[in-house]
């Protein structure tokens, strides 16, 4: 039976397969969230569970419903991504010359490397008090949260990446007489790019929480406040809708641009190629 | 024989010692909840000074809450018995906590205000004299709280429109900081804070202290099951926090020393400060003001869309206990203003929204 339906789908055109690969994958990505939905009803039926402590999926429907109508939701989030998109570009186009320069200079590296060390394990969040010291309240402190939280990781993934490169390739590079100008763009930055981005998935993963844990202190809009206000008035089914709304936010940045980013990166510039 | 009778005697003396131990009534242990402010003082004062005791009462205070969230979460988990606490109790009777309000930690029974222990700060600059001069301003609040009515009043007595400013949501511990470094012209909260600004930052000054714009909402409060459960210990509890309240509207000074061993960090001369601030708003009683303050408060942070919904006061307020106090104790609240007749309440009250 299953020879049978492994060569039923072999002889199957080719759009088709794509089509049930495609189904099949959606299937899996689904079926934990159901499941966990299930779960989540029957919990609540079972020990019942009153709205204060934690709603249920109906009361976060209306909240997403109202919220939405009223259009604070919107508002929201439309607010804690221009912080992580303003936050992590600026982020980024510091970060990855300043890898690339410390993984080259040998001067530099001795000078950067501690310090780097050092920042590294420091939480974006720590940065918290400093920043509203700084910035004052809103935009200018979060945003120097979130750069905080992707500098650091992208200017360690840059340096790995260029220090992966093998020497036989600069050396050959310079050998066939390029200049420092196109060893940088054609030999480390496309040498490293792979890393580059696996640094910028994981640093906008803790560009996220560190949004999130700013949103509480610095501001008045942002899913983080709105999660936090609703904590003070009881309101359950906002703070779930806010929880929703930031994995799911992310899960889409990561699966809509980050993964498939990394993934042609890793193909393309890598030492990986797909099999044929 | 002679050994006999002294034994014997010894024995009787034992056994009417430990009668006695046992006629005398245990005082009654009970764990009561604050949050870490200087208008929260009454309860410990009234450890501190051995009111409790005095009453017959055995309370233990549990370490001070850093909201009135988290002490609702402990009096409903059953960790306090007790607990005083302001605008977070809407939130929570709304979503089905059976709370029931005893007195006033803070607040005023024979005015509709006792907003006190709230100021407006603002610093060199800005050209913030009066509250007139808000208009165009930037003001720290903190959104959803009893300094966000409060600005709300000051607004509208001034006779501007939430527009005419611009609110930013701040936590009180940090206001200082956003009027230092010009985030803010001014701020609106509670004590310390402004205490603080005005010891800590150059040329600060306040432009407004407490003024009446609002009813002023801060309650002790129990579950209703075990008020109606204890409700000699209820009346213990409120004779002794009433005696604390004129303890310490006559002795501000040593209010300030027993506040600084419980509000962790605080300066003796800012807790000072903040309890001679705070002295007007120490009345226990329960009045129409009272039942009025939350109904306004309530709607109006229904009005701004926190609150999903709104519900009868007279459901909350359970004002026999303190009554009884002041029938039996009058003595307590002699040095109180007195409740005008047309806002006092008594058995069978029922308040009426305007």
């Amino acid at each position: 039976m299953a020879t049978a339906g492994a060569a039923a789908r072999e002889r199957a055109p080719r759009p088709a397969r794509a089509l049930e690969t495609a189904a099949q994958a959606a299937a899996w990505f689904v079926a934990p969230f159901a499941a966990l939905v299930l779960a989540w009803m029957v919990v609540l039926q079972v020990f019942d569970v009153p709205l204060r402590v934690f709603p249920g999926p109906g009361h976060v429907l209306e909240a997403f419903r109202q919220q939405s109508a009223s259009g604070a939701l919107w508002t929201h989030v439309w607010q804690s991504l221009r912080r992580v998109l303003v936050g992590s570009t600026l982020a980024i186009l510091t970060s990855v010359p300043l890898g690339v320069a410390i993984s080259t200079n040998r001067a530099v590296a001795t000078f950067f490397a501690p310090i780097l060390r050092f920042f590294s394990v420091l939480a974006g969040i720590a940065w918290i008090p400093l920043a509203t010291l700084w910035f004052g309240y809103g935009f200018g402190a979060i945003t120097f949260i979130i750069f905080n939280a992707v500098f650091f990781i992208v200017v360690y993934n840059t340096m790995l990446g260029v220090s992966r490169i093998p020497l036989a390739l600069r050396y050959a590079a310079r050998s066939l007489g390029a200049g420092p100008g196109q060893i940088l763009t054609e030999v480390l930055l496309p040498g490293a790019l792979p890393n580059i981005v696996t640094g910028i998935r994981t640093g906008m993963g803790f560009a996220w929480r560190g949004l999130i844990a700013a949103e509480i202190i610095a501001t008045n809009a942002g899913l983080g406040y709105m999660l936090f206000l609703a904590r003070d008035f009881y309101r359950t089914e906002v703070i779930v809708l806010g929880m929703i709304l930031i994995g799911a936010i992310w899960v889409a940045l990561d699966r809509l641009i980050l993964a498939p980013l990394e993934r042609r990166t890793v193909e393309r510039w890598g030492l990986t190629r797909r099999v044929a | 024989m002679g050994r006999k009778v002294v034994g014997i005697a010894l024995a009787l003396l034992l056994l009417a010692g430990g009668s006695s131990s046992l006629a005398a009534p245990a005082p009654v242990k009970i764990r009561v909840g604050i949050v870490a402010a200087i208008d929260q003082l009454g309860t410990p004062v009234a450890l501190d000074r051995g009111f409790f005791e005095k009453w017959g009462l055995d309370v233990t205070i549990a370490n001070p809450f850093p909201t009135g969230v988290d002490l609702l979460n402990a009096l409903q988990a059953g960790e306090i018995q007790m607990g005083q606490v302001g605008v977070p109790l809407i939130g929570a009777v709304l979503r089905g906590m059976d709370l029931v309000i005893l007195g006033n930690y803070s607040g005023s029974s024979s005015k509709l205000g006792g907003d006190d222990t709230m100021a407006i700060v603002s610093r060199p600059g800005t050209n913030i004299r009066a509250i007139g001069d808000l208009r165009g301003k930037r003001i720290a609040v903190s959104f959803g709280t009893i300094s966000h009515l409060y600005i709300l009043g000051v607004l509208q007595r001034a006779r501007l429109a939430v527009n005419d400013v611009t609110l930013v949501n701040t936590p009180p511990g940090e206001m200082p900081v956003a009027l230092r470094g010009g985030a803010v012209d001014a701020f609106a909260t509670w004590d310390p804070w402004p205490v603080i600004a005005l010891r800590e930052i150059e040329g600060t000054y306040e432009v407004v202290r407490g003024g009446g714009f609002i009813g002023f909402m801060g309650f002790i409060v129990a579950t209703r099951q075990w008020a109606q459960q204890n409700q000699e210990t209820v009346e213990r509890f409120l004779a002794a926090r009433a005696e604390a309240d004129q303890f310490m509207r006559a002795n501000p000074v040593k209010t300030a020393e027993i506040g600084v061993r419980w509000l962790t960090g605080m300066r003796p001369e800012v807790a000072l400060r903040g309890v001679r601030n705070n002295l007007p708003t120490l009345d226990i009683r329960i009045s129409h003001f009272n039942y009025l303050a939350l109904h306004n408060g309530m709607t109006t942070l229904n009005r701004l869309g926190f609150l999903p919904g709104v519900f009868d006061v007279n459901k909350v307020f359970s004002p026999g206990p303190i009554l009884n106090v002041m029938r039996r104790s009058p003595n307590l609240f002699s040095d109180l203003p007195a409740i005008p007749r047309s806002a006092m309440v008594g058995p069978g009250y029922v308040f009426k929204a305007p």
